[in-house]
């Protein structure tokens, strides 16, 4: 079922399209990324639905309601931003409590609710503390209790662990993952981040320019990329002609196998010659890159590299086409 | 001529540093700011350096401040002569920091009026520079007929649209001895006859200061009431529709004085200085750029002057009302401080 | 390190030396002739003069009046023009002439300002002129040598300094910050007095209290808009140095203004305490 519906969307700046007719439906409970590079149009998207911004057109529709016109405050969700915007004059629980007494609750109620939440984030301790006492991650918390206190429908969040360090951000993107499912809430999670992204999405937006390129399962995202860009954002890739010339299709570095010159392919498999310029062994995989006339490629493989596999030496890279996946399908 | 330059310029230093400099080239005058120090230095300083080649040394400050400079120098006098307003010259004379003037060093003192030599048993203190007086004002389109009467201020017609000085203004204080006096009968030692009736008074301005006052009647703020004879002329002078009376009571006025400092390092400069400012030309000077009545005779005026002079068209010294100056300072914490009360509230 | 230290102690001691050359030993002067008299040596006259009477606390409270007043106007006036400059003006030139517009009142002459109120608020001056023309009064209103008259002419000077402290500390909120608010189901007007305006408590009372005690302690534009015919403490003082020539008497009833000027600063700097965010709390 549809819980959000981003319909045909543009926007523009002083004349340079931010958003180009980008339409994406989320399902209710599901965790989607918007990925891309600085300046795609992810935030802008976000806060689209979150109504700091108004499109130019198209319409944001919320369990079928057009919110389009609505301000912020009355549209079903919440939002953890990228530098938290924790209120500095106000303690921990009244930072948390400041959205369910908006809604009208009383004091104690509020507060309650705000325990709750801290306690859900693991911060139940702390909520007599000013946030500007606290470190990055607790604080990343704290906005995070802010967001959920309400159980909106839909959280968004915006690039909530980039001021991280990478220890604690890959923990962070656990616990954020398992909050959701308990939760059960609908998640947009906007990052720059491939692996964040992979690692924690049900499905993921691709962005570029203003335009949505790709939204598809992690796994369907990597190996069926749409585009040249997908393709090149989402790992790394390796671009062949789909039978000797004509268009190209994708292949992942670790579906390239390097063979020494001579030596029987497995049966279908195609083979090119080529020279190896360059190896690497980082983290239990070797990165093995190849020059096959004007192309550059890149063979991964688990464990160290192939003995005698140095610069220089002629060798032929082969693959079963069937990996080799068509763009644009 | 770098010698003289640097000379110059260190005796400048002394000069404000309060040191005494005195071989009898320059002459140190006290005196007060804007255009009545231009006057001064016009009409009285200049000529004197011309005839005697001693060079004076201004020291800007109004009556008050230049008091306080005295009392600060007393014992190593670095201003020789001081011109005091009435009023505080009484006080600077009860502090000790005035020297007997020797009327028979300055020859043109013999041109004198009885008036103008102020004296303290046989010893003079001071000699008047000239006399100003706050005269009736009116504002021509406003008030048609020229008031002959004080009591005018009175009249329901210029409500709201009447000017006083206030006891800020070292004219206040006396002005109410004098409407006590001369205008409202009030001999009492009390003044409550005057207070009551000028409580009764609807005015627009107390005026602490004699711009305050030229402003007030230039915007029709005001368009009766006391002001300086100079003052009001200037307003005329400008074209403003002001007419200056001089009402049958007679009007308020004191006088600029000249004083020589106890201890002065040049007697005979500052004698020649005061010689310089009795002198007819001097004093015609004076009254026909401030309107400044002369305190000596023997001093021919354009009849346009004449008239703007503090007693008005056809008068003469006796017309003035001159106050008792023992009398002004004795009560002249009680005034104030019922003017306070009654009158500034 | 041993030029350093000198820096340092140079670094301090000639604000200290300004300090204490300028501004305390004038104060002790004053502070000692108020409590000394010519006759008797020490003594509390001069206090019990001014105190023990009706007429100096209505002084004080004319003052304090046009104080409290000239405060609050200030600052519901420089509150929404600082809004204005930081929020709403986009350029930048604007900005830059809005601000010297806002500050040249203070370069001009008092006399000067106080010939433009006459033309604007006299007997026949522009808004009486206007008010009659439109039949709203038959006889001028009287502005000069009122208290409103005198306010009129506070607000005007020192409305700059509640716009400037109020903008500073306005330009420094985060914008974010009324975001979240929205975002968590504040209204607009919510968002400003929960989170904007508690922010900008700080330039409030800072501007507050520089307007407060240039308004409490004023001699100028009271004596000019005043003609004479309303009384403030400055006044008072500035008279008894200036014609009557008590020192003693003045002394004292600066010292009291002082005193009372500082006990309202402290008693309202107490009650907003803690409803300020922390030093360095950014």
């Amino acid at each position: 079922m549809t819980l959000l519906a981003i319909d045909d969307i543009t926007k523009s700046f002083a004349g340079h399209k931010a958003l180009d007719h980008v339409t994406l439906d989320i399902r209710q409970g599901e965790f989607i990324s918007l990925l891309g590079p600085s300046g795609c149009g992810k935030t802008t998207l976000l806060r689209t639905v979150a109504g700091f911004m108004t499109a130019d057109k198209g319409r944001i529709l919320i369990d079928g309601e057009d919110v389009s016109r609505l301000p912020p405050e009355r549209r079903p969700l919440n939002t953890v931003f990228q530098n938290y915007a924790l209120f500095p004059h106000m303690t921990v629980l009244e930072n948390v409590a400041y959205g369910p007494r908006r809604a009208g609750l009383a004091r104690a109620e509020a507060e309650r609710r705000a325990e709750e939440a801290l306690e859900m984030v693991g911060l139940a301790a702390m909520s007599r503390r000013n946030p500007a006492a606290m470190s990055g991650g607790q604080q990343q918390r704290v906005a995070l209790a802010r967001a959920i206190v309400n159980r909106p429908k839909l959280l968004l969040l915006d690039e909530p662990l980039s001021a991280l360090d990478l220890q604690l951000r890959k923990r962070m993107q656990i616990e954020l993952k398992q909050l959701q499912v308990q939760l059960g809430i609908t998640f947009i999670f906007v990052t720059h981040d491939q692996d964040e992204a992979m690692a924690m999405s049900d499905r993921i937006a691709v962005m570029s320019a203003g335009r949505l390129e790709q939204c598809d399962a992690p796994e369907a995202i990597y190996r069926r990329p749409r585009t040249r860009f997908v393709a090149e954002f989402i790992g790394e890739a390796n671009f062949l002609p789909l039978d000797g010339a004509g268009p190209e299709g994708v292949l992942r570095p670790e579906d390239l196998r390097v063979l020494p010159e001579g030596e029987a392919l497995p049966p279908g498999w195609r083979g090119l010659p080529a020279r190896v310029t360059g190896v690497t062994y980082v983290g239990g995989t070797s990165n093995i890159y190849l020059a096959a006339g004007p192309r550059e490629l890149l063979a991964r493989s688990y464990g160290l590299p192939p003995a005698g596999m140095t610069a220089g030496r002629t060798v032929q890279a082969g693959f079963d086409p069937a990996n080799l996946h068509p763009l644009g399908a | 001529m770098m010698y003289r330059v640097c000379r110059l310029s260190l005796a400048a230093l002394l000069l404000g540093s309060g040191a005494a400099y005195a071989d009898g080239s320059t002459l140190t005058v006290a005196y007060y700011g804007g255009n009545w120090g231009e006057a001064f230095d016009a009409c009285v300083a200049q000529p004197f350096t011309e005839k005697t080649g001693i060079r004076v040394v201004a020291e800007i400050g109004n009556s008050t401040t230049t008091l306080a400079k005295l009392q600060q120098q007393s014992g190593d006098a670095v201003i020789d002569v001081a011109y005091m307003d009435g009023g505080i010259s009484e006080l600077a004379h009860e502090a000790g920091v005035l020297a007997p003037i020797d009327l028979a060093a300055i020859p043109n003192a013999a041109t004198y009026l009885p008036q103008a030599v102020y004296k303290a048993g046989d010893e003079v203190f001071a000699v008047s520079a000239g006399y100003y007086s706050l005269g009736l004002i009116h504002n021509t389109s406003e008030v048609t007929e020229t008031p002959d009467s004080w009591l005018a201020l009175w009249d329901e017609s210029y409500a709201g649209a009447v000017a006083l000085p206030s006891p800020s203004n070292s004219s206040g204080v006396p002005f109410v001895l004098f409407l006590a006096r001369s205008v409202l009968g009030d001999t009492s030692e009390s003044l409550d006859q005057t207070f009551a009736k000028l409580k009764e008074l609807d005015t627009g301005l107390l005026f602490d200061s004699s711009g305050a006052a030229s402003n007030a009647f230039q915007s029709s703020e005001v368009i009766i009431g006391a002001h300086f004879n100079v003052g009001a002329w200037d307003l005329t002078d400008g074209g403003l529709p002001i007419g200056f009376s001089v009402p049958k009571e007679g009007v308020w006025a004191t006088d600029a004085r000249m004083h020589v400092v106890k201890g002065t390092k040049n007697p005979e400069g500052a004698a020649q200085y005061l010689d310089m400012a009795a002198s007819p030309e001097a004093a015609a000077c004076l009254a026909e750029r401030l309107y400044l009545g002369p305190p000596v005779t023997g001093v021919t005026l354009t009849p346009d002057v004449e008239r703007k002079l503090p007693w008005g068209e056809g008068g003469s010294v006796e017309k003035l009302h001159l106050s008792d100056w023992t009398e002004v300072n004795a009560r002249r914490a009680a005034i104030v401080e019922r003017w306070n009360r009654e009158i500034a509230n | 390190m041993a030029s350093a230290r000198l820096t340092l102690f140079w670094l301090l001691a000639l604000p200290v030396l300004v300090f204490t050359g300028f501004f305390l030993i004038p104060l002790g002067v004053v502070l000692v002739s108020s409590f000394t008299a010519p006759e008797d040596g020490l003594t509390l006259a001069h206090y019990a003069r001014i105190l023990l009477d009706a007429y100096h606390w209505q002084v004080i409270a004319t003052t304090f009046r046009i104080a409290i007043f000239s405060t609050l106007i200030c600052v519901a006036l420089g509150y929404p023009l600082a809004w204005y400059l930081v929020r709403i003006v986009q350029l930048r030139s604007w900005r830059r002439a809005c601000v010297i517009l806002l500050v040249l009142p203070l370069f001009t002459s008092n006399i000067v300002r106080s010939f433009g109120w006459m033309v604007l608020l006299g007997r026949s001056g522009l808004v009486n002129d206007a008010l009659m023309s439109l039949g709203l009064i038959d006889r001028p209103m009287r502005f000069l040598g009122t208290e409103t008259g005198i306010l009129i002419g506070m607000v005007y000077i020192l409305l700059p300094f509640t716009v400037l402290t109020i903008g500073t500390a306005l330009a420094r909120v985060d914008r974010g910050l009324e975001q979240a608010a929205r975002d968590l189901g504040a209204t607009p007007a919510r968002a400003f007095w929960s989170v904007t305006f508690p922010l900008t408590l700080h330039g409030v009372m800072a501007g507050a209290i520089i307007v407060f005690s240039m308004a409490i302690s004023a001699y100028v534009t009271p004596a000019l808009l005043s003609g004479g015919k309303v009384t403030v403490l400055a006044m008072l003082a500035f008279q008894q140095y200036s014609t009557v020539f008590d020192f003693h008497y003045g002394g004292a009833l600066s010292i009291t203004l002082l005193v009372l000027t500082l006990a309202l600063i402290g008693l309202a700097s107490r009650m907003t305490r803690g409803r300020t965010p922390g030093a360095g709390g950014h």
